[in-house]
């Protein structure tokens, strides 16, 4: 089948989305499909770009080239899926987020513009066209799928795909630390862990992967913990190797990963391949499809006095902890999470 | 519906009338700029918020469904209403003066030559209703009514920002041969995106 990947991509910046367009790729391409990813890139400011770049979308003809038809189309992300294609398949990694769930709260600057309800109202209208074109709709998660029957009364089958090499995580022994990697952003809430680190009892040492979206951010937090009293508590590794990823899992005693609302959430599916167990909130999203209490981690409600008192359980029982990471495993297996399972469904 | 109720003290009289039985059939916030307090008995009605004209609240504002924007005849008093009805585009309540009016989605009048008027310029969708003072019942009726046609109308501004903004590109390019094909291909893909 002649397949083309479709996905939008703000120019220099790669995150989960570009990986898992990438991994897409290879894994179609691993069942002897003939297939491309076209990533096109994306602006949202100022906000009346959003329309335009809606409009470039849909104007994009890919039924064909060469005098060859495509088979089919699989968009990934807003507003790809706004691309008219006879066999369009949508595995939707996430709408435009800021005029759908995160409209009233911090993480929206759309819903601070004055043109704000005018585009969102747009953005949902356009959506709900698109989805109806498509041939069939499948999610990167249960969350994602219940966002999509919630704001736009679409079904859609969620579709679980592994990490990133995922064969490569290990497990070892544990060196006494939380570990949380993910991009330095509001919306991830390394916040929030610094706020808890002050009200734990123990005294809990955390490890941060990842870059800053911007260095402004970074400073906020590290003035944060110095305010706070826990500076000596935390490190900031930023941009680490996968090797090096794979080496803080392996050693750490648990994962945090409180984010609010993920999509999807790598980070939960790497820490189970690293037999850690996971502390996570009760609004985090997607890692929620995975973290059960008690046996796979632990749930908190996204206080800094409730996620403290899910890391003293964790610190204090050690056995405990390590109990959970193999449950962790275990249930990872179980989920049946591969790549010959997605493509089977996307190209059914 | 919620709607914001942006209105300067030059109109105030206007707003007390109104707003005792308009907030009781829908939600309504008032909004004054901060240097120009309104009645406080307002509250009494309606929450009342303020406004810098420089650091518009934005998130706060798109809480509700619509804006209404008081325009009368004192420009200089509501010229600040008017700056934020052209960055936020939603109802305009006419009561008179001297407005280049542009971006607005509804205008309600009391005047039937200025409604006729702004009805044969077709830009906007425009409605006519008598003065509130002895038809308050009849008013809130249509304006709620209106406010709702506004909503549902809301949509196709979209559409004209993104007419505008091919037209734009269009347009800055010198010597262009444009194909018509090419213009309905474009209109086509924007009554999908609208419509």
């Amino acid at each position: 089948m002649r397949i083309l990947v479709v996905t939008t991509q703000v120019p220099f910046v790669r995150g989960g989305a570009e990986i898992h367009a990438e991994a897409l790729v290879n894994a179609l391409s691993g069942a002897n499909h003939q297939v491309e990813l076209i990533a096109i890139p994306f602006k949202n400011y100022p906000i009346e770009k959003i329309l335009d770049s809606m409009l470039i979308h849909r104007l994009l003809d890919l039924s064909e080239f060469s005098v060859k038809a495509i088979d089919r189309i699989i968009t990934l992300k807003f507003p790809s899926y706004l691309i008219p294609h006879p066999h369009k398949i949508i595995w939707l990694l996430h709408q435009y987020r800021e005029a759908y769930e995160l409209w009233d709260t911090a993480y929206s600057p759309l819903s601070e513009s004055a043109l704000g309800w005018q585009v969102r109202e747009n953005i949902i209208k356009a959506d709900n066209k698109a989805f109806t074109e498509a041939k069939a709709i499948f999610t990167n998660s249960q969350n994602v799928a219940n966002r999509l029957e919630k704001f736009n009364n679409f079904s859609a089958t969620p579709l679980y795909h592994p990490p990133q090499n995922a064969n490569a995580f290990y497990t070892a022994e544990e060196e006494g630390y939380f570990f949380f990697p993910s991009r330095l952003t509001g919306i991830k809430r390394q916040e929030l862990v610094i706020q808890a680190i002050a009200k734990t009892n123990s005294p809990v040492k955390v490890i941060f992967a990842g870059k800053a979206d911007q260095e402004t951010y970074l400073q906020e937090l590290i003035n944060l913990a110095k305010q706070l009293g826990v500076y000596s508590q935390i490190k900031f590794l930023g941009g680490i190797s996968e090797e090096e990823l794979h080496k803080y899992y392996a050693k750490s005693l648990a994962v945090i990963f409180p984010p609010f609302q993920e999509d999807y959430g790598y980070v939960t599916l790497e820490a189970m391949l690293s037999s850690k167990p996971v502390i996570t909130c009760l609004d985090s999203g997607g890692p929620l499809e995975f973290v059960l209490q008690q046996k796979t981690g632990l749930i908190a409600e996204p206080t800094p006095l409730s996620l403290a008192a899910a890391m003293d359980e964790i610190w204090d029982n050690r056995t405990m902890a390590k109990n959970m990471g193999q449950a962790g495993l275990s249930y990872y297996k179980e989920k049946n999470i591969t790549w010959s399972n997605v493509i089977e469904k996307l190209t059914r | 519906m919620k709607l914001n109720w942006f209105s300067t003290s030059s109109q105030l009289e206007y707003t007390l009338e109104i707003l005792p039985l308009l907030s009781q059939q829908v939600e309504v916030i008032v909004w004054q700029n901060q240097t120009q307090f309104l009645d406080p008995t307002l509250e009494n009605y309606a929450p009342v918020r303020d406004y810098q004209l420089e650091k518009m609240p934005w998130k706060q504002i798109n809480q509700a469904t619509l804006n209404l924007y008081l325009l009368g005849r004192d420009v200089e008093a509501d010229n600040q209403i008017y700056k934020i009805s052209c960055q936020s585009p939603g109802l305009i309540i006419y009561l008179g003066g001297e407005w280049e009016i542009e971006s607005t989605i509804g205008i309600l009048t009391h005047n039937l030559s200025d409604y006729q008027r702004l009805q044969e310029s077709k830009r906007f969708l425009t409605a006519y209703t008598l003065l509130p003072s002895n038809h308050l019942d009849t008013y809130i009726k249509d304006l709620i009514n209106f406010s709702q046609k506004v909503i549902n109308f809301r949509a196709s501004a979209s559409h004209n920002l993104m007419v505008q903004s091919v037209t734009d590109q269009i347009s800055s390019w010198n010597n262009l041969i444009v194909f018509e094909e090419e213009i309905e291909n474009i209109a086509q893909a924007i009554d999908f995106l609208c419509n």
